[in-house]
């Protein structure tokens, strides 16, 4: 489980603009069933190292479009179970944002990015403040606005995702 | 449109672009990912039944025929999860791709709201319905609970205006509007199409628009439904429907006008779909695959198109020529007709009706350093296989002329 408290920080993966969810598990590998079979071919080709070397709480950062193309929720599903702690980006696709605030994953937006991708680099460690809407650079000391997350997503990330969500609510019906 | 419907399937009396509101569903739609995701999201959710079996449609189109023991055991899963919760709507192998059937089936009705676990939902938005493509999860609360959150869009207006030239198709339009749009340029917005251009495409051709509105990013694609939609929806279902019109006065985020006279062929290069350009500017490209189906391309006046430029004629050595029907009903009538035949003649491999090569699946994979041009909808790098082969999406014309030369070629002539 990635943390869940309303900061976290982490070391960044600094990927640019346009990445697919092709990018992120390619087609051919979806009719495996398990998530945990699939986590080995995270940007396999992008990134080879990314699924060895990814640490627990690890945050992506990247420019427009992130997880553009197929609804395919291993995308987001993949990146968690690795245990990356937030996607932060310029922009992200409509489905994918979906599909990572229900698997428990925040997805941040952070338009600031678009004008200064040169400022949050590989490796560098950042801190974010998902009530507040900043994102800190450690290294710079740089602190940043990002897009702050509506109540309606931080009720489903506090419940760990939109499913043990929709158990609590059958439940209680 | 889009809000108006949405408006319609809330309980609320007003509803503004930006706010999130919860909304009821007509009809769900999932497919192979029902196997895979969605059902070990509705176990934990411990849910013991579906809010409503007859508004669920289930089909298997991505990996059919089943080409791995993996593929065949989501099968299995999808087929007993049909018997077990009565799912009244259930496509097996060989049906045809999800989007396809929907409409075909008569399970798409203006004016309604439905969402699937595929990203092309949108295309339903050619018969006048707000549809859009969700994730695994959110379809576990759907058919637990028969609703969904949405981001109220707002709208994009698209009029093409002009008189089409000959062998200009639906996805030359389509490709040239994302190319002015640009990957994402409507994202979490609806597009709405108009113009007078509309009323002379085919019902294929609307499907090719709203299909590929999605690689913009819009959430939703919509035609004012015509006498031609509401006829052809009246004579495949029996449930009463209303359809919706945009109002008079209605406010667009922005508007992009297109006269068509004088477009030529686009092609998209790789490998954004929304990288369009002229067949000028790449044509003469060496290929080793022509790809000729989808849910974006895979429709009979796609397959009669294709067939009647090869008809007679060979398919360039060294090229393989790949067919996949949008659906059985699809592949039956260009067997009637003859489309079938001619391409067979010409060297065209027909394969089921499959997703098959689209995602890279199976039936047409590429290796590295290969070229496809398809008539699909992505052309992401690894999308049809590997990721160093590069993928060229064009019309059915295109593909098909391409074909025969085994280069990027005009299906006009002349280069
Ligand atoms: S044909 Fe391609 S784009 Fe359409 S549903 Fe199948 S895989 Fe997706």
């Amino acid at each position: 489980m990635p943390p869940q408290g309303p900061r976290i920080k982490g070391k960044v993966w600094r990927f640019g603009s346009d990445i697919s969810t092709d990018d992120i598990i390619a087609g051919i590998h979806l009719s495996r069933i398990s998530t945990t079979e699939l986590t080995v071919y995270a940007f396999e080709h992008l990134r080879p190292e990314f699924a060895k070397n990814v640490q627990p709480g690890d945050i992506i950062v990247a420019d427009e479009h992130f997880g553009i193309g197929s609804s395919r929720e291993e995308a987001p599903a993949i990146l968690r179970h690795l245990g990356v702690g937030a996607i932060v980006a310029t922009s992200f696709a409509r489905i994918f944002f979906r599909n990572a605030f229900n698997l428990g994953l925040p997805a941040i937006e952070f338009p600031e990015l678009m004008k200064k991708p040169e400022e949050i680099q590989e490796g560098d460690i950042v801190e974010l403040d998902f009530t507040a809407g900043t994102l800190l650079n450690h290294r710079t000391q740089k602190s940043f606005k990002t897009t702050k997350i509506p109540s309606f997503l931080r009720d489903i990330l506090d419940a760990g995702g939109a499913i043990p969500l929709l158990k609590k609510k059958l439940k209680t019906q | 449109m889009a809000e108006k419907i949405l408006l319609n399937h809330t309980d609320t009396k007003a509803i503004e672009p930006g706010e999130i509101i919860e909304a009821s569903i007509d009809i769900a739609m999932t497919h192979e990912m029902m196997g895979t995701r969605v059902l070990p999201h509705l176990k934990e959710a411990e849910v013991k039944k579906l809010w409503n079996p007859n508004r669920v449609v289930m089909i298997l189109d991505h990996w059919t025929p089943p080409p791995t023991i993996e593929a065949a055991i989501i099968h299995q899963r999808v087929r007993d999860f049909v018997k077990k919760f009565q799912v009244k709507h259930f496509y097996d192998v060989g049906n045809g791709i999800c989007h396809q059937i929907l409409v075909e089936e008569g399970h798409i009705r203006p004016g309604e709201l439905v969402v699937g676990t595929d990203s092309h939902t949108t295309t339903a938005g050619a018969f006048g319905a707000l549809a859009t493509g969700i994730g695994a999860a959110d379809m576990a609360i759907v058919l637990a609970t028969g609703k969904l959150w949405f981001r109220v869009p707002e709208t994009v207006k698209i009029t093409y205006s002009g008189t089409i030239p000959k062998l200009i198709m639906g996805k030359d339009l389509v490709l040239y509007t994302l190319g002015k749009l640009g990957v994402e340029g409507a994202t979490f917005q609806a597009i709405e199409y108009h113009g007078n251009v509309l009323s002379k495409l085919s019902l294929d051709a609307w499907m090719t628009l709203t299909n590929m509105s999605v690689e913009a990013g819009a959430m939703a694609a919509l035609i004012p439904p015509d006498k031609r939609v509401l006829d052809y929806v009246k004579n495949r279902t029996d449930q009463k429907f209303k359809p919706i019109y945009p109002d008079e006065k209605i406010n667009y985020h922005s508007t992009l006008e297109i006269d068509v006279s004088k477009l030529p062929p686009q092609v998209a290069t790789p490998s954004l779909p929304t990288q369009a350009g002229p067949v000028s500017q790449v044509a003469g490209t060496h290929i080793d695959q022509a790809y000729l189906g989808s849910c974006t391309n895979g429709r009979l006046e796609d397959l009669q198109i294709a067939a009647k430029i090869v008809a007679g004629k060979e398919v360039a050595d060294g090229v393989r020529f790949i067919v996949n029907p949008a659906s059985r009903k699809v592949y039956q009538a260009a067997l009637e007709d003859g489309s079938i035949g001619h391409l067979v003649q010409a060297g065209a491999t027909i394969g089921p009706a499959t997703c098959g090569a689209c995602f890279g699946g199976h039936c047409g994979i590429l290796g590295p350093g290969e070229v496809c041009i398809s008539t699909t909808n992505r052309n992401f790098p690894g999308r049809m296989g590997s990721p160093e082969a590069q993928i060229y999406l064009a019309s059915p014309a295109t593909v098909a002329a391409s074909a025969l030369t085994g280069k990027i070629t005009d299906p006009r002539g002349g280069s």
